[in-house]
Formats: structure tokens, sequence, C-alpha cells
């Protein structure tokens, strides 16, 4: 029971949401949908009683738009050329060449090398011939600018075209030297390229789907040519010169799609207003609560309700597809919303996509911090309950623990399934060997699952703190440490049973260093360090708590990691015969298909049936077109051979993608042989249709050869066959990855070697892990057992994981396949590699957090000297050399990497050079020169015998290419690279390697010169890196891995030591620190001893006796102050004794001398008698004064009389608590349970209880600090139903050292020079009379809360009570 | 000459649990049609390869239904026509024609399933362009 003034509940929120600020906001928001619906409506209606025109507007502007473009690119181009132009050295170099002096080719050669350009453009310089004297980048042929009157009198526009491969812009500009045309720059870009093939490195390149999502309009370009008809939205497209460049036609959409589109764009802006609504909402009442939590306890329902709200917001969001709908097309942000990089169906929609999972996360994060304000408060008390408490282990720490872990385990899995499926339902790849920065994508998915960790581990563990609340734990002294290692004991050994004995694969791993990292934080974040000692945002605090959350993260991701490619294997093992199967079969059906082709009949027909048979030439040629963009031209690791026979079984024309060294007449021979059997198949077939069939190998028979026969109708029949290659390499250059289209040919599984084995003996494989030809005994003895077996292999220091199966799931006998797929595993600098991208991604997540949180602390105040710790400074400076030492190192590393990486390249190339030209030398007839052993040698057979591709220049051009669709197709330029032309003709090099690229795919090639007799470069022999290129790269990537790995570790050590030794420095210094500040709350206690044996040990060591001695001289100087009293007393009684004794004395003197007088004269008895009594009556005074003295000394040393009745508790705390306000600096709050709180005690005696504890309170605080004194009162029941009232008054002092605890209540002991020492004694004394308990409960550097404890009393209907 | 011997295939057994080629064709076609693949998907294997014009990827059955629908909302196809369907014992091809409400916008979809366990699984996905 609470005040309800201090509580922020159900019916506070509804007040305040019901605000009229609140009910406006809305009312407004409802009027703006509901006004752009109608403004909608109605302009839909105006539109579409328009719409033929209208649409034929939308058309205009779309040309005049892409008019524009052409304009600007053409205008671009001018300027650019005309820049070049107004080099010096160009028109010093045109200058010489026209004076025919043979360095100004060399200068604009140069020149021509050192521009830099993009991919799609290119320059030229010629001479006014015009001839072309220098360039850079793609050859385009001349272009119509030549033609023109004005050709190098003026600046001029074209359009180059490039047969049916590429077109491109260009413009002409004239070289001046002073006032004469010395020759003129043409520059070009191209605006679209066509290749043979489309996979991840080659695409087509258009303007027409750049154009299409530009405009929304279906936009296509036709370069180069005239319109052949007028047509609606066929635009003629020219220069701004009025160059004829082609014609445009833009389609717009129909009646019923343009109506769908403008309800769509209006319903977005309704649904904007909508989302504004819910983000004020969110952050309004977020902001609320924020506040609120400051001063009041927000009420367990109040939080249900908020949460209850983020998600119905985050489901609104997901229902009306919110913010995704307004990321369509070019939207900057629309890569996160696009399902291709990563889409989940877990989570209902909140992993939907890359944007969603970081909107989930922020909701999560935006909740955790609000359910951390929210119950702070109750976190402190908890705290302070969890250590002073009396008790020990309970039933309730058990159910606690059970409960906690509950809920640990639910938000771990939680977080395992987040990570998880962000692994497995996405196409990103998270470890990439690409460098240290991850991808943008991958960088906001790491930032999701890091901010979703930390808030989920966050919740745990304050969710930890709010049950042990609930559950009312009691441990006494029980150091926090202590549950921790319990709970994390009792949850990690029975998850690891069970890993071990029923769960294969390693995700409980996970889930245990999740719930131990949790665990450990549930005490670490739960009794925080004091608050703001030190911003969150301080680097020193960020970059641990990112490690630490980052490795919570990573062994999920490196376990789903591990899983996606398991599967992968899985898959391989199973399909990796019927996939090869199929795929060939495929690619066979295909081809037969393709000899329907009109083109191929008509060219069949021809050369067969024509009275003049076609040369055999055309007829292989008629073959290889059938192959061409079909899966079989791309089938690398087969033997193809397409042959057509005329009817009678004679070859006619034949293509094989194999060079063999047989004589064509005996290869026709073999062919003709085989064609008798598949006739003969074919007649059982049926004689009708394709037939493909999958048969033995002709050399071997445990591989397979894939064979299709057809009529071809018009008199002849083709014959497809494809066998695969024996496992030792053929003869032949290796077919490189970037040419093999996409589609069917799709290397799946590119990064797995595969295996087959038949009665133990390999029969195929593919990938490079493959070397051994049998199975092992222990492999074979496993699969005899089961079907499928995972194996970890060490081979030749690399480690690889297998997984082993046997075909159709059935025991292994002599003829039984096994599949057997192997993959290599991350080493440990793999690993890190891992680790430190995803830290790294944290770091870059919480760059902005931290220069906000910098520029935040700066706004709202200046921090002052005091507040600045020693131990922040050293980690700071440690921070900042390691960081300095790491990025140093990786710069420098990585640099050092890639030289190595270019040398080895350049070593491959130089040494297969080295090959070529000692293969021409073995050819070379008496002493001619190299060179000319290439005018008779072919190139095809060059690079066979080498094993790689060859291209040869001639006269700059290219010559011979064992490859020549790579220069058809314009992949490789058919001019020689500036670079090298530079190099090898003019810098006197014969080797020069240069960087290309091939679409995405860059690689680098190595030319060498083969000189003539005079030393004049004749030929020039190029080799590409093509098929090598990706493992070279896979070598370098993972030496940049293993780097940044080692830097990782680098920098965890300089953390853990930066951390170990600054706290080795500031331990001995925090503890002289809180000693001083005991010394000057006036406590002399020793600290503890440092053993470090250095000059801080000495200084502890000399405080300690400095501070014994305190303590003695304090004892002593007590012990005088006391002599001194008791003098003081003694001087006092002594002297109040005496001024009675002087008049008894004279007056018994007189009395006797009276008396005297009376015996010896015989003097009046009236006299005497009156005399007698008038000295007693004196006498009888002064002793009455000696009794009184006596009496008010004895009074002065006894306990008053305690006289009880019912008073209320609350009324009597405020007489004391009205007594101390006096006081400067002192707040007093109070906090009452109820309007009475009724007790039975001695109303005085309870005040001045009260009165101790507010002074000590007072005391306790520094002088120079605000005293603030929290008092409150409460009502509880017991286990026994009886009820006790409860009072606390709590300050923020300086607590109360612990080895004082066993004193406070013992009688004259007190910590001040001042008081008797008896105020607590006394104050227990007054408690126990009224039956109750009092005690303390204390914190070091927070404060001290004295609690007393007494029954409540129930006043009788109709008694009444005092005050 | 090596001896040439026609491997019988173990097909039959196979063929009398799975679909026919056809009814996968059938399947694909009206699955495109509602623009919703989840009744295409459950039958797909635990990865799928999909290319959408141009961009090939691996993706995981969760995030293939989710991508395909996404762009089959985006396209609304009109009209499926079954250009090609093929099997081999092991696998089996299907070529459809898929023509949108969007001018001009014809795409070509390929799809290959392969015979596991007795069931078909889609395996690999290709769309493009029909006009390339």
């Amino acid at each position: 029971m609470t005040n309800s003034v201090d509580r922020f509940g159900l019916s506070d929120l509804a007040t305040v949401l019901m605000r009229r600020r609140a009910r406006w906001t809305v009312l407004l928001l409802v009027l703006l949908a509901a006004g752009t619906w109608a403004f909608g409506a109605w302009k839909q209606h105006q539109a579409l009683a328009s719409l033929d025109q209208r649409l034929d507007l939308e058309r205009q502007a779309s040309f005049s738009a892409i008019q524009g473009i052409v304009d600007a690119e053409y205008s671009s181009l001018a300027s650019w050329a005309r820049d070049l132009a107004s080099d010096p050295g160009v028109a010093e170099g045109l200058r010489r060449v026209d004076a025919g002096r043979e360095d100004g080719k060399r200068i604009l050669v140069a020149w021509a090398a050192m521009q830099t350009h993009g991919q799609r453009e290119f320059i030229e310089v010629y001479d006014p011939t015009p001839a072309l004297q220098a360039w850079s980048g793609a050859a385009f042929p001349m272009d119509g600018a030549v033609r023109n009157d004005r050709f190098l009198l003026q600046e001029l526009e074209s359009l180059a075209i490039d047969g049916d491969k590429r077109t491109a812009f260009t413009a002409w500009v004239p070289v001046l030297d002073e006032a004469t045309i010395v020759g003129a720059i043409r520059v070009g870009r191209m605006v679209e390229q066509h290749v043979p093939v489309r996979n991840e490195y080659l695409r087509d390149y258009t303007w027409d789907e750049e154009w299409s999502r530009e405009i929304g309009q279906s936009v296509v370009f036709t370069f180069g040519a005239d319109s052949p008809r007028s047509k609606d939205g066929r635009f003629i497209l020219r220069s701004p010169s009025d160059v004829h460049l082609g014609y445009v036609d833009i389609e717009t959409p129909s009646e019923v799609q343009w109506v769908a589109a403008f309800d769509r764009s209006f319903l977005n802006i309704q649904l904007f207003w909508l989302f504004a609504g819910m983000m004020l909402a969110l952050g309004a009442l977020s902001t609320l609560l924020w506040r609120e939590a400051k001063s009041k306890q927000i009420s367990g329902s109040v939080v249900a309700l908020y949460g209850l709200f983020l998600v119905s917001v985050r489901w609104g969001m997901l229902a009306l597809d919110m913010p995704s709908r307004w990321q369509m097309g070019k939207a900057p942000l629309s890569p996160l919303f696009d399902p291709q990089h990563l889409a989940s169906v877990v989570g209902l929609g909140a992993m939907r996509t890359i944007g969603d999972l970081l909107i989930s996360a922020i909701l999560v994060t935006l909740f955790t911090v609000v359910f951390l304000r929210a119950t702070n408060t109750l976190r402190k008390r908890v705290q302070a309950t969890l250590r002073f408490k009396a008790g020990g282990f309970t039933g309730n720490f058990w159910a606690f623990l059970c409960v906690q872990q509950v809920v640990m385990w639910a938000g771990a899995f939680l977080l395992f399934e987040a990570a998880h499926h962000a692994v497995l339902d996405a196409t990103l790849d998270y470890f990439e060997r690409s460098g240290l920065l991850p991808g943008r994508l991958v960088l906001v998915v790491f930032a999701a699952l890091l901010m979703t960790t930390f808030s989920v581990v966050l919740l745990m563990a304050r969710i930890g703190w709010v049950l042990a609340d609930r559950f009312r734990l009691t441990m006494q002294d029980l150091p926090s440490a202590g549950p921790t290692i319990v709970s994390a004991l009792a949850v990690m050994i029975p998850v690891l049973l069970i890993d071990g004995l029923l769960i294969p694969g390693g995700a409980p791993v996970s889930v245990i260093a999740v719930v131990s990292v949790m665990t450990w934080l549930a005490v670490w974040v739960g009794p925080a360090q004091p608050a703001g000692q030190s911003p969150i945002v301080a680097l020193r605090r960020i970059v641990p708590l990112i490690v630490l959350t980052s490795m919570v993260l990573f062994p999920m991701m490196e376990i789903s990691v591990e899983d996606k490619a398991r599967i992968r294997m899985v898959e391989a093992a199973e399909s990796f015969l019927a996939d090869r199967d199929a795929r060939a079969m495929f690619a066979i059906s295909e081809v037969l298909d393709a000899a329907d082709d009109t083109s191929f009949q008509r060219g069949w027909e021809s050369g067969v049936l024509d009275s003049v048979p076609l040369e055999r030439a055309r007829m292989d040629s008629l073959a290889e077109e059938l192959t061409a963009g079909f899966m079989l031209s791309a089938l690398s690791s087969y033997d193809v051979t397409v042959t057509l026979f005329a009817v009678d079984g004679s070859v006619r024309g034949r293509y094989s993608n194999v060079a063999r060294r047989l004589p064509r007449s005996l290869r026709d021979a073999e062919d003709e042989t085989e064609f008798i059997l598949f006739a003969a198949m074919f007649e059982e077939f049926g004689s009708s249709g394709n037939m493909v069939e999958k048969l033995t190998g002709s050399t071997d028979q445990n591989r397979f050869r894939y064979a299709g026969f057809r009529d071809l109708e018009s008199d002849g029949f083709l014959l497809v066959r494809a066998e695969q290659r024996a496992l030792a390499e053929s003869a032949g250059t290796p077919f490189p990855k970037v040419l093999a289209p996409a589609g069917y040919y799709g290397d799946r599984y590119a990064d797995l070697s595969i295996a087959e084995f038949r009665g133990g003996v390999v029969t195929q494989t593919e990938g490079q892990h493959y070397g051994r030809s049998v199975l092992d005994a222990d492999v074979i003895g496993v699969l005899k057992q089961r079907a499928e077996l995972w194996r970890s292999e060490r081979i030749r220091d690399r480690s690889y994981l297998t997984f082993y199966r046997v075909q159709e799931n059935v025991a292994l006998d002599a003829e039984q396949q096994v599949t057997a797929v192997r993959r290599s595993i991350s080493n440990v600098f793999d690993q890190l590699y891992h680790l430190l991208r995803i830290i790294v991604g944290g770091l870059l997540l919480c760059l902005p957090i931290y220069l906000a949180g910098v520029l935040f602390r700066f706004w709202r105040y200046v921090p002052e000297r005091g507040e600045r710790h020693f131990r922040d400074r050293v980690l700071n400076a440690f921070f900042t050399v390691g960081a300095v030492t790491v990025v140093a190192m990786g710069v420098v590393g990585l640099r050092v990497v890639t030289g190595e990486n270019e040398r080895a390249i350049e070593s491959w190339l130089r040494q297969h050079l080295d090959r070529v030209e000692e293969t021409l030398e073995l050819e070379v007839r008496g002493e001619e020169l190299p060179y000319r052993v290439l005018d008779r040698v072919s190139v095809d057979s060059l690079a066979a015998r080498v094993g790689v591709d060859l291209v040869v220049y001639n006269n700059l051009e290219v010559e011979q290419a064992s490859r020549p669709e790579l220069i058809r197709d314009r992949l490789i330029e058919r001019r020689l690279p500036v670079e090298a032309y530079e190099a090898l003709y003019f810098d006197g090099f014969r080797f020069v390697a240069v960087d290309e690229q091939l679409g995405e795919f860059a690689y680098t090639a190595g030319y060498r010169a083969l000189t003539d007799e005079q030393g004049v470069p004749r030929y020039v022999v190029a080799i590409p890196t093509l098929p090598e290129q990706e493992r070279i790269e896979e070598e370098r990537a993972r030496t940049v891995a293993y780097l940044f790995g080692a830097l990782l570790l680098l920098v965890l050590v300089v953390m853990v030591t930066a951390s170990l030794l600054a706290n080795t420095l500031t331990r001995p210094i925090a503890r002289l620190r809180t000693g001083l500040q005991s010394v000057a709350a006036g406590h002399f206690e020793r600290i503890s001893p440092i053993d470090s044996g250095d000059e801080i040990a000495d200084l502890v060591d000399s405080f300690n006796t400095m501070q014994d001695q305190l303590e003695d001289s304090r004892s002593l100087l007590a012990q005088q102050e006391r002599q001194l009293a008791w003098r003081e007393m003694a001087r006092q009684v002594a002297h109040e004794i005496k001024n009675p004794l002087t008049p008894m004395k004279l007056s018994i003197q007189h009395l006797r001398s009276a008396f005297s007088r009376r015996a010896t004269d015989g003097s009046d008895e009236e006299r005497f008698a009156e005399k007698f009594k008038q000295t007693t009556t004196t006498l009888i005074e002064q002793i009455d004064t000696l009794a009184r003295i006596a009496n008010e000394f004895s009074s002065f040393g006894r306990m008053p009389t305690h006289i009880k009745e019912d008073i209320d508790l609350n009324q009597v705390i405020d007489e004391a608590v009205g007594l101390m306000r006096s006081e400067e600096n002192v707040a007093i709050t109070t906090k009452y349970a109820g309007e009475r709180v009724l007790v039975h005690g001695d109303r005085e005696a309870l005040r001045r209880v009260y009165i101790n504890f507010l002074k000590n309170g007072i005391q306790a605080v520094s002088e120079g600090r605000d005293v603030h004194i929290l008092v409150e009162t409460a009502i509880e029941l017991d286990e026994q139903g009886k009820s006790w009232a409860l009072g606390r008054v709590t300050d923020n002092g300086s607590g109360i050292p612990r080895a004082l605890w066993d004193k406070i209540f013992v009688p004259s002991f007190s910590t001040k020079t001042s008081g008797t020492g008896l105020g607590l004694a006394i104050a227990r004394k007054t408690i126990e009379n009224m039956d109750g308990e009092i005690g303390f409960d204390t914190a070091f550097e927070e404060g001290t809360t004295f609690w007393i404890r007494v029954p409540l009393h129930m006043p009788e209907k109709g008694e009444r009570t005092a005050g | 000459m090596a001896v040439m011997l026609a491997i019988a295939v173990p097909a039959d057994a196979q063929r009398k649990a799975a679909r026919s080629v056809e009814e996968l064709a059938g399947e694909l076609r009206s699955s495109v049609l509602r623009s919703d693949v989840a009744d295409l998907m459950p039958s797909a294997s635990e990865s799928i390869e999909i290319e959408l014009f141009g961009e090939r990827r691996h993706y995981s059955r969760g995030q293939a239904t989710l991508l395909l629908n996404g762009f089959l909302e985006d396209s609304s196809p009109t009209s499926v026509r079954i250009a090609k369907s093929y099997r081999t014992p092991s696998a089996a091809f299907v070529e459809a024609i898929v023509s949108s409400s969007f001018p001009g916008s014809e795409s070509v979809w390929l799809a290959r399933y392969a015979l596991m366990r007795g069931e078909w699984r889609m395996r690999e996905l290709t769309v493009e362009d029909a006009h390339d």
C-alpha cells in the first residue's frame, strides 16, 4: 500500500492521453487523411475525363526529360573533351607527331596512360589525317563525324556503333597548337552494351531499364537507326547539334493501370498521415513514461500496456506495408526492403526484410530503455534487500531461479532464432573476406542484431531483478556473485548433458553462451555502479559493451552460417549425380531442339541438298552455332561433340570443345562408327523425336556420357555427345567462370569439393580438395553401420568438414556409391575475423550515437573536473594507443598483403609467359627469333601446350586468340591497352602486367613483347588471369582475414590489459580516496593493504599507520575529555555541596556557642530555644538543599519514565521533521502510508528516536553536499497476519563502514566528537519498549536507511487516540 | 570402341509416386496466375536457386516465398503459357511464358525440379525478360 501520488497507473495514463492537445492532434491527422482522400478522388475524376491527352502529355514530358538527359550527356562529353584538348601535353605531342618526330607519339601515349575514366568511357587522340595516335579505354570504330564538312574545324557530336555489341555517344574537339589545328580528341560514353552471357559478372547495359525505372513507363531505345514508321509514343532522338541518334518508344500504362497507380500514390499519402500519427503517439508515450519514471513508480500494467502498444504499432506497420511502400524503385532505402537480400517468414513479419528487422530491433530497444527506466527504483530496492536482510537460501530463491531461467531461456531462444534466420533466410555473405568494413546491408543487419541482442540481454537481466523483488528474496551477506554462479551452474550442467547426449550440432552451445553472459550481466547491470559517475556514451563504456554484445551474437551467427553450409552439403550429396545427369541431358535436349530453328534448317539444307554443298568449314561452324547460347557450351568439365551426319551416315560437320590431335579423317571415321550404333538405338526408340540417353563412358566405365540423337527432317541426323573429362586435367585451357552463363549453368556448389566413390574407389570429383582416390577404412567401417557420416578431417595443415553419404540410404557394399562433400573449416583466425566484422559493425552503429551523446553532454553541461576519474583517463589513454596501433598495423598489413598479392599474380604471369617463349623456342628453326614461330604456329595449339589462354597482338591489334569469342563479343578489346603499349613499345620493358575489367570481374593480364631483329616488338603475347584470378583472390582474402583476425586478438589483449592495468593503478588510489573521505567523516579506519610491494603499497601502509596514530590520538583525546568532564563535575558537585556546608557549619557553631553560653551564664532558655529552632531549621534547609542537589544529579543520569499512549506515527514524524527543517542544505521528503499510522508508545521518546535518526542522517553527509533525507512509513502484514507499522529514514550519506555495524546500537559508542553516544542505544531501548524492532541497511557511498518495525495499533470502536 | 550400355534407370518406382511433369507445369501456372507461390514452395527444396532478371542467388524456401510473391504482386501476371516441359529420369524442366498487364512486359520462367526421395523438389527458377 503506497501513496497514489507517487505511482503512475492506468488512470494517470488515461488522464494524460485525454488531454486537449492529444485530441486535437488526432483530429488534425484524421482531417489530413480525409482531405487527401477527397483531393485524390477529385483529381482522379478530373484526370479520367481527359486521360488520353494526359497520357500523351506524360509521354511528351518523358521524352523531354530523356532528350534533356541526352543533351546533358553530350554537353558533359564536350566539356570533358575540351578539358582534355586544352592539355598542353596533347598539343605538344600532336605538334611533334606532325613534325615527324618519334617522341610525339610517346608523349601522347604516356599522356593517355595517365588518364582516368569510367569503365564505359574511352578517350582517343587523332592527328589531322585522322590517324589514331593514343587511346585509353574501349576501342570503337570511327563514327560519322569524319564525314562532316566541319570535321577538325569545330566541335562535333556523333554516335559510334560497334556492330551489334555496343553503342556510344561521342564528342570530337579539335586540338589547337596556338591557332593551328594539330589533331582532335574523341571521347565517348557507352549507352548500350550487349554481352554474350549473363551471370554475376556480366550483364547487358542499356538505357531502357534505367529510364523505364526512372520515369515509370516502358522506354525502349533504338540507337543508330531510322524509325521504320511513325507510332504513338515514338520520338526521334537528336543530339544538341541535331545529329540523328535513333528513336525511343515510350509506352504509357493502360487506363486500369493508370488508375491503380494513381490510387496507390494517394493511398500512400493517406497512410503517411496514419504513420505520422503512429510515430507521434509512440514518441509521446515513450517520452511521457521516461519522464514520469524519474519521480514516480510506473505500474506494471502501464508498462505492459506500453509493450502492447509497441507490438500493435509493429504489426500495424507490417499490415500496411509501412514504410516499405514508400521505398519502391530507386528510393534511397529501397535495398533495405528488398527480399532478395533477407526475407524470413519467422517472426510473423518482424524479419520480412532487412528494413523490417531493423525497425523491430529499434522498437525492442525502445521498449527496453523505457522498461529499464520504469524499474530502476525497484532494482535499487531489491539490491539493498538482497544484501542485508536476515535469512538464507529459501524456497523463494529456488522458485525465483526456476522462473528466471525460464524467462532467460525464452529470451535466449528468441534471440537465437532471430540470428539463425537472419543467416538462413539471407543471401548476404556476412563474413566475406573483402576487408574489414562490412557492406552497407550487412552492416544494417549486424546493427539490428546487436541492438536486439543488447536489448534482450538487458531485459532478461532486469526481469531477473524484478522477479527477485516479486519472490522477496532474503539472503544474508551472500555475495552478489553467489546466485549468479549457482544459476549458471544450474543451467550449464543439464544443457551440457543434453548437448552431449541428445542434440547434434552446436546450437545449444550458443544458447549457453548467451544465457551465461546474460546471467552475468544480470549481476553487473542490475546493481549498476552509482549513477552519474560516468556517462553511458563514453568510449570506454561503449567499446567494451559492443565487444561483449558481439561476443554474445558471434556464436549464434557462426553456428547459423555452419548450419547453412551443412544444408548445402547435404543437398550436394543428395543430388550431385542427379543434377549432373539432368543438366547434361537437358543441355543435349536443348541443342537437339535448336535444330528446329529456321536459320539452322536453311543452312543445313543449303549445305546438304544444294547442288553445291557448303564447304566443310561452313558446316563445322553450323554445328557450333547449334550450341551457342545454350548450356552445352558451358559444361566446362565435359568433352562436348556435336556431329552432323548426312542420311548415309557420313560426317558433314562437327563441333568439339576439345582440341584433339587426331586428323579429321580419323575422327570422322570414329564418328561414323558410332553413328551406326546410335542409328540402331534410335530405330529401337521409335525413330522420332529426340532420343537422349545416359551411357557408360567411352574410356572409363565408372564415368558416364550423355548422348542425344535426332532425325533432321531434311535428310540427315544430329548426334550430340557430352562426356565427363577424366580425373587428370585434360588438355586445353581452363574455362573461366566469368564466361559461364547463368541459368542452369550456374556452379551451384562452387565452394564445395565433391567426390563420388564406387566400391570405395573415386570415380568422379569436382572442386580442389579431393586428392585421395580411395575411401578411408575408418569411413567405410562407419558407413557400413549407418548411411551418413559427418567427419572433421585434417589434410596438409588444413581442416575440412566432410559429409559422407551412401546413395539410396542402404548399407555399403562392394559396388555401392558413396558421395563425399568436403568444405574447408574456418580456423581460429577466420573466426576472429568474423567476430571483428561484427564488432566493427557495432562500432559503426555506435559512432553516431557516441557523437550525439558528446554533443548532448556539451549542450547540457560541461563536466566538472571533480567528476572525472583517473581510471577513465588511463583507459582512454590505452584505448587511444591501442586504436592507433591497430589502425596503423591494419593499414600497413593490408598494403603488404595487397602488394604480395600483386607480386604473386605478376610472378604467375611471368612464369607462364616464360613457358610460352620456351615453347616457341622449341619450334625455332636455325637462328630465327621466336617471334617468327608465331607466323606458322596456331595460337590454339600453343595455348593448349602451355595450359593458359593466349591473345597475340600484332601491330597493336589482336591477331589471334585462343578464345576468339572474347574479342568477337568485345569482352577483350581488340586494341592493345595503352599501358602495355607505353611499357613495351616506349619504355623498353619486355613484360608488363595491366589491371583489366571484364564486366564486374577484375583481373590482371600479362603482356610479353616478342621483338624482331631490330629490337622492336613484333608481336605481343598476352595472358589473362581469368581462371586463376578467383584462386588468387581467395588466397588474398584468406590472408586479409587472418590479418584482421590477428588484429582483433591484439585489440582484445589491449583492452583486457588496459582494464587490468587501470584497475591495478586506480584501485589503491580509490582506496586511499575512500580512506581520506572516511577521515573527513571522522572515521579512522585502516584500508586494505596492497601487496604490490611498490611505492603505492608503501603509501597505503603509511596511510594505515597514520590512521592508527589518529585513532590512538582520538581515543586519548576522548579519555582526556572524559577526565576533564569528571573533574568539572566533581568540582561542580564539590562547589554545590560546599555551599550549604558552610552555613551548616556556621549554624552548628552558633548553636554550640549558644549552648555553651547557656551552661556558663544560665542565659535565657527561651532565647536558646529560639536559637536552636532557628539553627536546626537552617540545617534542615541546607540538608534539603543537599538532597535536592543529589536529586538533580540523580535525575540527570536517570532515564525518564515512559508514558504510553496511542499515537499517530505520521504525526510524530511531522513534529520531528518540523524541528529539523530549519537546517541549511537539508531536504527532507516524507512519504506516508495512509493518513494515520497508529502505534502504542511514548510520544516524546518516539519523537526523540526520529530526531536522532534525522540528526545522524544530516551528519552522515559530507560537508558541502546537499542532504536528501527520505522519511517513509508503511504498513505490512506478516505471515501470522499481524499488522506492523514500518518507518524508514534514508539519507544520501557515505554509508556505515562494515566494521561499525556491530557497534551502532552499543551505548556510549559514537563516531562523533560531540554527544554522549547514547542516542541510538536510547532509540533501541525505546523501540524495544514498544515491542518492536530496529535496524539499518547501508551501502557504501550511497547512503543508509534506519528502519523501525513496531506493532500497528488497531483502535477499538469509539476509542480516541492522542494527537 | 568402348562398349556402350544403356543404363537402366530405376525410375518406374519413382514415377508411381511422383507427379508428372505436366502436373508440375500446371502447378507452376496456377501459382503464377494467383500471384502466390505458397502452394509451390512446400515442394521446393530447403534452398532454391532463383534468378530474377540477371540477379541469381540461393534462397531459403521461406525467403523464396516472400521474394516471388513480392515479385508477382509487382508484375501482376495476366496469362501464363507453358512453352516447354521436359524430364529426365532425375529432373524435370518447365518453361513458361508469363505476360503481365504492364505494356510490353513478358517474362520467361524456367523451373528445374529434382526428384528427391520420390518427390519432385523445385531446385532452380530462372526468370528473364522474354525479349532478351
